[in-house]
């Protein structure tokens, strides 16, 4: 891409719902950090009961799959379009790796009677976390469906756009929980 | 530089600060000190995925600075309420 043209990657429409999803985390974010404020003791001793391990990995992976997507559009860009196949197909495997802890981490949630009425804290990580994984889904469905047009050859060095707005979304994803996962789970 | 492995430093980054998030709150760290760690990290990791992953230093201007002044909001708003 030439540096000197500004623009936003993929398809305008997606930047939009990009913007319109980050204001939805930043209401959920600071409606958490107020309520704290309310009930600190209450919040820093739930907090510690998380699995910090577990959301540590999942951070790992959910960046390393951003990692992998951007490799995905350089591949594409170059016009290595099986390259970008396998770089997309990496990204999806280590989405799927996040939702396995992420289920781990609400079974095991579950198991030990928590729910979303046990307390103000589990309220909101519980529903933090879901909504997040929903994105993740969505995601992944994306990312699938980028892949299977790539395997197909609708792709090229000269059409990039689908695997961009693909990418796009995924980073959406990645950014949120780059800020969830201190927030909920590390800040006390 | 080229761009593959510029990204390939930001995603070495990004995993060096989390590891240094993890490992604050693994210490059970808490107060001014640790959250500054913990926002510092999240602030870097966060405008490096917005600049080099989602490419926002090649977008137009208007379109670039809204996910920055969004984590501005986000971070400023924890900055305010964890006292």
């Amino acid at each position: 891409m030439d540096i000197a043209e500004k623009r936003l990657p993929g398809d305008f429409a997606i930047w939009i719902f990009i913007y319109a999803e980050l204001l939805v985390f930043a209401v959920f974010f600071i409606s958490y950090a107020v309520t704290r404020s309310n009930h600190v003791e209450l919040f820093n001793h739930s907090q510690l009961l998380l699995d910090r391990t577990a959301g540590m990995i999942n951070t790992v992976v959910l960046i390393t799959s951003s990692w992998f997507v951007v490799n995905a559009v350089h591949a594409i860009k170059a016009g290595h379009v099986k390259q970008c196949t396998r770089w997309l197909q990496g990204a999806i495997g280590m989405g799927a790796i996040f939702l396995v802890i992420k289920m781990f981490e609400f079974t095991t949630k579950h198991a030990e009677g928590i729910n979303l009425s046990t307390n103000a804290f589990y309220m909101f990580y519980l529903s933090l976390t879901f909504f997040h994984f929903m994105h993740v889904i969505l995601g992944m469905v994306i990312l699938v469906a980028v892949m299977i047009n790539a395997k197909k050859g609708r792709y090229s060095a000269t059409e990039t756009t689908g695997v961009e707005t693909g990418a796009s979304y995924w980073h959406m994803v990645d950014l949120v929980w780059i800020v969830l996962f201190p927030l909920v789970y590390l800040m006390r | 530089m080229t761009e593959t492995r510029l990204t390939f430093i930001v995603w070495f980054l990004l995993i060096t600060l989390t590891l240094l998030g993890y490992t604050v709150g693994q210490l059970g760290m808490s107060g001014t000190g640790a959250l500054a760690i913990l926002l510092g990290a999240a602030l870097i990791k966060s405008q490096l995925v917005i600049s080099h992953f989602m490419e926002m230093k090649h977008a137009p201007s208007f379109w670039k600075w809204i996910p920055s002044a969004w984590l501005i909001v986000v971070l400023g708003a924890i900055i305010l309420t964890y006292q």
